[in-house]
């Protein structure tokens, strides 16, 4: 009872992680508008579809765009056709100079933004004022929502499935390390056993990780696999360790075997660090959060996510701990 | 070997997917509500992959019991 405390804690957290990623509902968000262009002069009947949102006609929501500068631009009549659908009228000034416009809602308490919603037709060189008064852009949503991204939408929920598995990962490649040092530095079997059982687990987990990432990419970025830095840098590492695992098996005396394998361990992390820590935060990569810290770039991560993300983080590396101590307690049964 | 049966009837119905995606059903059910269901698919497969995993294990101590 008393070893066992933090896998207590691990169901705990994995409860907890799944309870509140499903739990939490997604703040409003504009799903599409009828119309990507709007003309210069009058534009009628632009409907706009929500998402997650309670529009009302006795409270009705204030509708503008806003162009790169803030220059607003009001919609002169707002009618709302049902809770998620609304219909607005605005005029474009002849003078307009910019081309893309982004469209923003408010109603009750909400701030809806939809980046570059639209296109407008036409050049022209002059300036505009705003025909808006000021309004004041703080979000003031009582309830507790995750952030509703353009692309991510519902999928935002993966940051607390999809990215522990790195994590998870990398955690036992580094005991697998840890234990590959310890190993050369006294040659005792179970630093052994311990290293090669932590990288046939955390292959499993970078395997998910893949899978996961491949179903998400293939509905978000349009394609099963892209060439991305990420997901170039997950597969070599995925592999290198695959390497490992064969260029055990393939030697039969067993010290030699041991010997080897600690030290294409050292040489295998290396790659693992550079393939996901160094190179993606030198290139972009289409990953959600990035130029930076990957996934922890606090643009990114809004406090609600926070909440979730690092129990979650905790509760998948308890659960590889887990399965790793399993493994290892079944590889001493096996030598005795 | 049931299971490289399962993976593979998984890997072929995928690339039926693929190949019929442009009017079907499943590929369109994907955008549907904010794409919920590309996060349901997701934790399904972390699911059924750890699951897996302690099936494969399972066996592995099944043997070990048997030898000694």
């Amino acid at each position: 009872m008393k070893q066992n405390w933090w896998k207590y804690v691990t169901i705990i957290l994995l409860v907890y992680t799944f309870f509140f990623s499903f739990y939490i509902p997604l703040k409003p968000g504009i799903q599409n508008t009828s119309t990507e262009e709007l003309f210069k002069g009058p534009n009628n009947a632009i409907v706009v579809y929500g998402y997650n949102t309670k529009f009302i006609q006795e409270q009705p929501p204030k509708v503008f765009i806003q162009f790169e500068d803030d220059t607003k631009i009001c919609a002169f009549t707002t009618t709302v056709l049902d809770e998620k659908k609304i219909a607005f009228d605005i005029e474009i000034p002849d003078s307009t100079p910019y081309k893309l416009a982004h469209l923003v809602i408010q109603y009750a308490d909400n701030y809806i933004f939809s980046p570059n919603a639209f296109r407008i037709k036409g050049t022209a060189k002059g300036k505009i004022t705003s025909t808006c008064p000021e309004h004041n852009s703080s979000d003031s949503t009582q309830v507790v929502t995750f952030p509703n991204r353009e692309i991510l939408n519902e999928t935002i929920r993966n940051l607390m499935f999809h990215v522990p598995m790195w994590f998870v990962m990398m955690f036992l490649m580094a005991i697998s390390l840890v234990n590959s040092i310890r190993f050369l530095n006294s040659p005792k079997p179970i630093y052994d056993v311990i290293a090669r059982n932590a990288v046939k687990v955390g292959v499993v987990f970078a395997l998910l990780g893949i899978a996961t990432g491949s179903l998400w990419a293939r509905y978000t970025w349009g394609h099963w696999w892209v060439d991305d830095t990420k997901l170039n840098g997950a597969a070599i590492t995925t592999l290198v360790y695959f390497a490992y695992l064969i260029l055990r098996n393939s030697i039969q005396e067993e010290q030699l075997q041991q010997k080897i394998a600690a030290v294409y361990n050292i040489f295998a992390f290396v790659i693992l660090i550079v393939m996901l820590m160094i190179l993606p935060r030198m290139h972009d990569s289409l990953h959600p959060g990035n130029g930076g810290n990957p996934a922890f770039s606090s643009y990114d991560l809004d406090n609600t996510l926070r909440m979730v993300f690092y129990p979650a983080v905790l509760g998948w590396i308890g659960l590889s701990a887990w399965i790793l101590n399993l493994r290892i307690r079944i590889d001493k049964l096996k030598n005795n | 070997m049931k299971l490289f049966k399962y993976i593979f009837a998984l890997i072929a119905f995928a690339l039926y997917n693929e190949v019929y995606s442009q009017n079907n059903k499943l590929s369109e059910s994907m955008h549907e509500s904010g794409k919920i269901y590309v996060f349901l698919g997701v934790v399904l497969i972390i699911l059924a992959g750890l699951f897996v995993y302690l099936f494969i294990l399972e066996k592995k101590i099944k043997k070990l019991e048997k030898n000694k």
